[in-house]
C-alpha cells in the first residue's frame, strides 16, 4: 500500500516536472528576442510618424483654411463691386434708347446756349431736366 | 541595485543580450508551466512566445518588491487566465481541435500520462496553478498563496485535492 503510494508520487511528480518535454522544447531565444525587438521599432515608427505629420497637418490645414477664407471674402467683395458697377451701367445704358441718345447729341450740338455740365447736379433728375431745359423753371 | 531590477532595466531600454538571457533562463520552466496546464505543445509555444513579449512590455514596471519568479509567474498566470477565457468564448475552436487530434489532450503515447492530461484539465485553474508552482517551482505555500492573493490554507487545500483526483486516476494503472 505504501510503495503504491509511493510510485503514485513518484509518477505524478514526474508527469507535473514535464522535463523531458521542456528539454525537447525548440525555441531560439535570440529569434525571439530581435523579433520583440524589431516589433517594438515597428510599432513605433507609425506613432513618431503620427506624432511628427499630424501636428504638421493641422498647421497646413489652419493655413490654407485661412487663406481660403481670405479668398472667398475678395471674391464676394469683388463680385458685389462688379454687380453695382454692372448694374449702374447697366441702369446708365438700358434707360436711353438709342434714338434718344441721338436725339440728345443733336440737340445739344445745336443748342445756342453752352450748359456747363460740371454745374449741374447729375444726381437730381429734376435739375438735369431743368440744365436740359425739358421742363419749364417754375 | 539588485540584479533583477537591472535586468529588467536593460530590457525596458532594448538590450537585446538581456532580452536573450531572460528567454534563455525561463523559457523552460515557463513552457511547463503552459504545457501542464494547456496539454497542447503548439497553444503552450504561442503561449510562450507572447509571454516573453508581455515581459519586454512590461519589464519597466518591474518593481524590487516582489521576487522576480513571482512576478514573472503572475504575468504568465494572467496570460493562461485569458487564454482560457477565450477558449470558453470560443468553444467552436477547441472542439474544432479536439476532433481534429481525437481528444482534448495530445496524446503522448503513455496511457497513464494521458490520464493525469486529461483529470489535469478538468481540475479548477486554482487547484492546477497551485499544484503546478509547488511541484515545477518547488515554491513554498507562503509564496503560492502571496502570488495568487489568497491564505496558505487554501492553497495547501487545493494542492491536497488535486493530488488527489490526480492518484485517484492513475490508481488502477499501477
Amino acid at each position: 500500500m505504501k510503495k503504491e503510494e509511493i510510485d503514485q508520487d513518484r509518477l505524478i511528480k514526474r508527469f507535473l516536472k514535464c522535463e523531458d518535454e521542456s528539454e525537447s522544447f525548440q525555441l531560439d531565444e535570440r529569434k525571439l528576442a530581435g523579433e520583440i525587438l524589431n516589433k517594438k521599432q515597428s510599432n513605433l515608427l507609425p506613432l513618431s510618424g503620427i506624432k511628427l505629420y499630424l501636428p504638421l497637418a493641422a498647421c497646413l490645414a489652419v493655413f490654407f483654411g485661412l487663406v481660403i477664407k481670405n479668398n472667398d471674402s475678395q471674391f464676394n467683395a469683388q463680385t458685389d463691386s462688379d454687380i453695382v458697377a454692372s448694374s449702374e451701367a447697366s441702369t446708365s445704358k438700358n434707360n436711353l434708347l438709342p434714338e434718344e441718345i441721338a436725339m440728345l447729341d443733336e440737340w445739344l450740338l445745336v443748342s445756342p446756349e453752352a450748359v456747363d455740365f460740371s454745374d449741374v447736379n447729375y444726381d437730381s433728375s429734376y435739375e438735369l431736366l431743368v440744365s436740359l431745359e425739358t421742363i419749364p423753371l417754375p | 541595485m539588485d540584479k533583477a531590477v537591472i535586468q529588467m532595466e536593460k530590457i525596458s531600454n532594448g538590450d537585446e543580450n538581456a532580452l536573450v538571457e531572460l528567454i534563455n533562463e525561463w523559457k523552460g520552466s515557463i513552457y511547463a508551466f503552459f504545457f501542464r496546464s494547456l496539454s497542447n505543445h503548439a497553444d503552450s509555444e504561442d503561449l510562450t512566445q507572447k509571454f516573453f513579449h508581455r515581459i519586454y512590455r512590461a519589464a519597466g514596471t518591474y518593481k524590487p518588491k516582489a521576487k522576480v519568479s513571482t512576478w514573472l509567474f503572475t504575468i504568465a498566470r494572467n496570460l493562461l487566465i485569458d487564454e482560457l477565457k477565450r477558449r470558453a468564448r470560443r468553444p467552436q475552436e477547441s472542439m474544432l481541435v479536439e476532433w481534429e487530434t481525437g481528444s482534448s489532450v495530445e496524446s503522448s503515447g503513455n496511457e497513464i500520462e494521458e490520464i493525469l492530461s486529461r483529470e489535469m484539465s478538468k481540475l479548477g485553474e486554482n487547484q492546477r496553478t497551485a499544484l503546478l508552482l509547488r511541484v515545477q517551482q518547488e515554491w513554498s505555500y507562503r509564496e503560492i498563496a502571496d502570488m495568487m492573493k489568497t491564505n496558505e490554507a487554501n492553497v495547501k487545500t487545493w494542492i491536497f485535492r488535486a493530488r488527489s483526483i490526480l492518484k485517484k486516476a492513475i490508481k488502477p494503472q499501477l
